[in-house]
């Protein structure tokens, strides 16, 4: 079976949008990537499904980062196609995309050392900015009512991870687990249409893990998809709704947690590797 | 036909006095990760050292003599920069760099405070001895910049190349985490490259004296474009510096001629504008892991 | 007002603790405060003297904007201060303006020579841009001479005009830059607040990061570059007026280089206090020194070591401001 028979014969149907709420699928066709004459990824072919949170996931150099900057468009695959919904997105860079609706997490906690962390959370929100350069140097009423807007959406966005308590603090003074879900409450702040989130439990113990399984799950969306690429096999498990598992460059297999488990492809490929 | 042959004549040789200044600032570049801003003032200060030795404002000596006397100064005032900012080479490059400013306000006012703000002039014990050849007009002091920069060139290669702390410089600069996991000193090595390119200065400074005054300032300008030719060759190769130093000499000869004569910084600006957009690491770089 | 005392979350409050209220924090009210009356007891001399502190610390404010903001050095402000002096110079010789008026002028010329210089160098970046302000700098004076029917060439031009008729001369050549300095300070710390602010600083800890929130690397360089050329600008062109003259010997590559000492000096400071006392330092050191000319640089390079070595081995909140969080 093909992996979008596959794909389509386990996943639940999407449950029907509600209408005037944009619910584009993310698409991948035929995308195949290679440095000099490395072929980092080869003929993948995927759905990403708003509404549901699909996991990314495969052994160390299988490629799940390089198809993560495609994604996101910091890498151009020579050969494919990627579309949100019908909008396609070859030649769109990083800035572009931010534009269309992608936001991403990532590996390493990139929140700014000097702002608050609510301020890092605003950041999400600037590219729905209105306010100018006279409104940045002098106290106009409409560039302060649009900060004041902002502040409390990204308020809103920590409690809704769970973590408003610290949004005065610097980055500084808080602990891995706490900065990682701010970073995820800037991505989210937006409301953006697709949310990428690389290894957001790298560097994690198994509590604050565990706190992360629960915020992901409630920022399942209609209107949003939901990419986590991650090395937590646990974590993979019980938050996705649908995994893909990359191997050198190729896709090996797709489907539900239950039956990537049980594929003994993948089991094959896992033997004698350590889950982190 | 023959101005042009001329011009680029009279630009290889200033070019390889700015390929001296050059491969200084690249040495210790490499090794240590600073810009020494410093430069410019320290060689002025080597120059006027020896100016002072042989004119009698701190000695009347030969001018061998003087220049070996100026050389052991400038190592100590090199080793002794070094020392000063070496709490900050381990730290950041951009405090180092900021740091060699420091330097060089020092530098320069002590030049000036021992020797004054006036112009001197000082002139090398070359003979007076010209050629024309095929309409090119070749003098002694062409030939000696062009052999002592051989001379310097091939030393340098030599070191480098065939010496253990020559081969010490080429780890760190390669990497230096790793050569200091292999049990390297990198202060050495440091203090080396530092020396060496105060050696380097002293020669070029000396050596380009006899085409300008010698004053307090007149070193920078020079520097200038010892920084330029730098950043053409790529800050981390030196081979790069070298190219680098003809390549700025004979093109600021010719547009000087051409263009108009008075803009010398100005095309320094333009040349370095335009070389880091079209190689943003320069034409020869060598590619290796940033320091942070 | 409430809100700004929240969201006005500045960038002194990692070193200090305190929460600053309004837009200046309490030891600042009280020195503007002190330095309104100052001139009803100190002397003429004072008062001329801080007249060109206030500039300095203006134009300061501009180099340390750009560390700040954008993560770089520059030796080579002192083109965007003598073109700001030189507009004004130039209005009250052709257009008969006064200060006031070529203010705002001059503030524009300052951001457009910024752009217009950031726009090559976009790509450019530590060391390497270092080096290109060097150029600028040193091909300055060469441009100024080489257009010496405008710009009065070695002698340069005066700028004699009043711009508040009534109050003495003395007086304005105070007032007026004391102004601009409270404004540019208030101005600054309101920008601390904004979302352009937030960009700037983003994108200096993570470009990638600042991009995928649509925060492109060259708008950054080019607002960057741009702002703190301005702020320059209106530094020079204060600094025109309390020194009455301008001309190509007050902005030498040493003068880019002494703004830059008296960033650093200042520890890069955006507050009040702190661009006084780096204009303090590069005002009084020279006039201090009048008679022993020859050790102002020595003064001055001391200084800078001092300060940088000093600063060293302080901890690492205060460390973090001076190495600018990157290399």
């Amino acid at each position: 079976m093909s992996t979008l028979q596959l794909q389509a014969a386990a996943m639940p149907l999407a449950a029907a949008a509600a209408p005037g709420v944009r619910s584009d699928a993310l698409s991948v066709e035929s995308l195949s990537l290679s440095f000099g004459g490395n072929h980092v990824l080869q003929d993948i072919s995927l759905r990403f499904e708003p509404g549901h949170i699909t996991g990314l996931i495969g052994p160390n150099g299988a490629g799940k980062t390089s198809f993560f900057n495609c994604l996101t468009g910091l890498y151009s695959p020579q050969v494919g196609r990627i579309s949100l919904g019908t909008q396609r997105l070859e030649g769109v860079p990083p800035t572009g995309r931010a534009a269309l609706g992608f936001s991403r997490s990532f590996q390493h906690v990139a929140l700014c050392p000097e702002l608050t962390v609510v301020e890092n959370v605003m950041i999400g929100l600037d590219r729905q900015s209105r306010a100018g350069w006279l409104d940045a140097f002098l106290p106009f009423a409409s560039g302060r009512a649009e900060r004041a807007a902002h502040r409390a959406l990204a308020l809103a966005a920590l409690r809704r991870l769970g973590i408003e308590a610290v949004a005065e603090a610097l980055p500084a003074e808080l602990p891995p687990g706490v900065l990682r879900l701010a970073e995820i409450a800037r991505a989210i702040a937006g409301k953006p249409r697709v949310l990428l989130l690389d290894e957001p439990a790298a560097g994690l113990n198994s509590v604050e893990t565990h706190d992360l399984s629960n915020a992901l799950k409630k920022l399942r969306a209609s209107d949003l998809v939901l990419v986590v690429v991650e090395h937590d096999m646990d974590l993979i498990m019980e938050v996705c709704d649908a995994i893909h598992v990359l191997n050198v460059g190729r896709l090996l297999a797709s489907g539900t947690p239950e039956q990537v488990r049980a594929n003994p492809d993948v089991v094959k490929v896992y033997l004698g590797d350590d889950d982190e | 036909m023959a101005d042009v042959l001329g011009l680029v004549w009279a630009g290889i040789i200033s070019g390889c006095l700015y390929a001296m200044g050059a491969i200084g600032i690249v040495l210790i570049y490499k090794s240590s990760m600073v810009v020494n801003f410093a430069h410019g003032n320290l060689a002025g200060l080597a120059a006027f050292l020896v100016f002072g030795f042989t004119a009698g404002t701190l000695g009347n000596m030969a001018w061998g003599a003087a220049v070996v006397l100026s050389l052991a100064i400038m190592v100590a005032a090199m080793a002794l920069t070094y020392l000063v900012i070496s709490p900050l080479v381990f730290k950041s490059d951009l405090t180092s760099t900021i740091s060699t400013l420091g330097v060089g306000l020092v530098v320069q006012g002590l030049t000036q405070m021992v020797f004054g703000p006036d112009v001197v002039s000082l002139d090398l014990p070359l003979p007076a001895w010209r050629v024309d050849l095929g309409g090119l007009r070749i003098s002694a002091y062409d030939l000696t910049v062009l052999g002592v920069t051989a001379l310097v060139i091939g030393a340098l290669y030599l070191l480098i190349e065939r010496t253990r702390v020559g081969i010490a410089f080429r780890a760190v600069s390669a990497n230096p985490f790793a050569s200091r996991v292999c049990g390297l000193s990198l202060r050495r090595v440091h203090l080396f490259s530092w020396i060496v390119a105060g050696v380097l200065g002293l020669i070029a400074s000396l050596l380009i004296v006899p085409t300008t005054f010698l004053s307090s300032t007149s070193v920078s300008s020079f520097m200038l474009q010892a920084f330029a030719a730098a950043v053409v060759g790529g800050f981390t190769s030196l081979p790069g510096a070298v190219i680098g130093g003809i390549f700025v000499g004979v093109l600021m000869n010719l547009l000087s001629f051409y263009v108009a004569a008075e803009f010398t910084n100005t095309y320094m600006l333009a040349i370095i504008l335009l070389v880091l957009n079209l190689f943003p690491k320069g034409v020869l770089a060598v590619r290796g892991g940033a320091r942070v | 007002m409430s809100e700004s005392a929240t969201i006005a979350a500045p960038l002194e409050r990692s070193a200090s603790g305190l929460a600053l209220p309004r837009n200046l924090s309490w030891p600042a009210l009280l020195i503007a405060l002190a330095l309104v009356v100052l001139p009803l007891v100190a002397g003429g001399y004072w008062v001329f003297t801080l007249g060109i502190c206030f500039a300095n610390a203006i134009a300061i404010l501009g180099v340390s904007f750009l560390v700040r903001y954008g993560g770089e050095v520059s030796i080579g402000h002192g083109v965007f201060a003598a073109a700001g002096a030189y507009v004004v110079a130039l209005a009250e010789k052709y257009l008969g303006l006064s200060v006031l008026l070529s203010l705002p002028l001059a503030a524009l010329t300052g951001a457009l020579l910024g752009m217009l210089f950031a726009y090559p160098s976009r790509n450019i970046s530590g060391i390497y841009l270092a080096v290109a302000t060097m150029a600028l700098a040193l091909a300055l004076p060469e441009v100024l001479l080489y257009f010496s029917g405008v710009t009065g060439g070695y002698e340069g031009l005066y700028v004699k005009r009043d711009a508040l008729p009534g109050v003495p001369r003395e007086l304005q050549r105070y007032y007026l830059p004391l102004a601009g300095l409270v404004a540019v300070v208030v101005l600054l710390r309101h920008f601390r607040g904004s979302r352009q602010a937030m960009a700037l600083l983003l994108i200096r800890t993570s470009a990638p990061a600042a991009e995928s929130f649509g925060v492109r690397r060259s708008w950054a360089r080019l607002a960057c570059m741009a702002l703190s050329a301005m702020i320059a600008a209106v530094g020079g062109a204060l600094l025109s007026f309390s020194s009455t003259t301008v001309s190509p010997n007050s902005f030498t590559l040493w003068t880019s280089i002494f703004l830059l000492v008296g960033s650093v000096v200042s520890l890069y400071s955006l507050s009040l206090i702190g661009s006084l006392v780096g204009g303090l330092f590069l005002t009084l050191v020279p006039l201090l020194l009048a008679g022993a000319g020859n050790w102002v640089p020595i003064l001055y390079g001391g200084a800078l070591l001092a300060v940088v070595l000093g600063a060293n081995a302080l901890p690492a909140a205060w460390r973090k401001r001076l190495g600018g969080g990157q290399s």
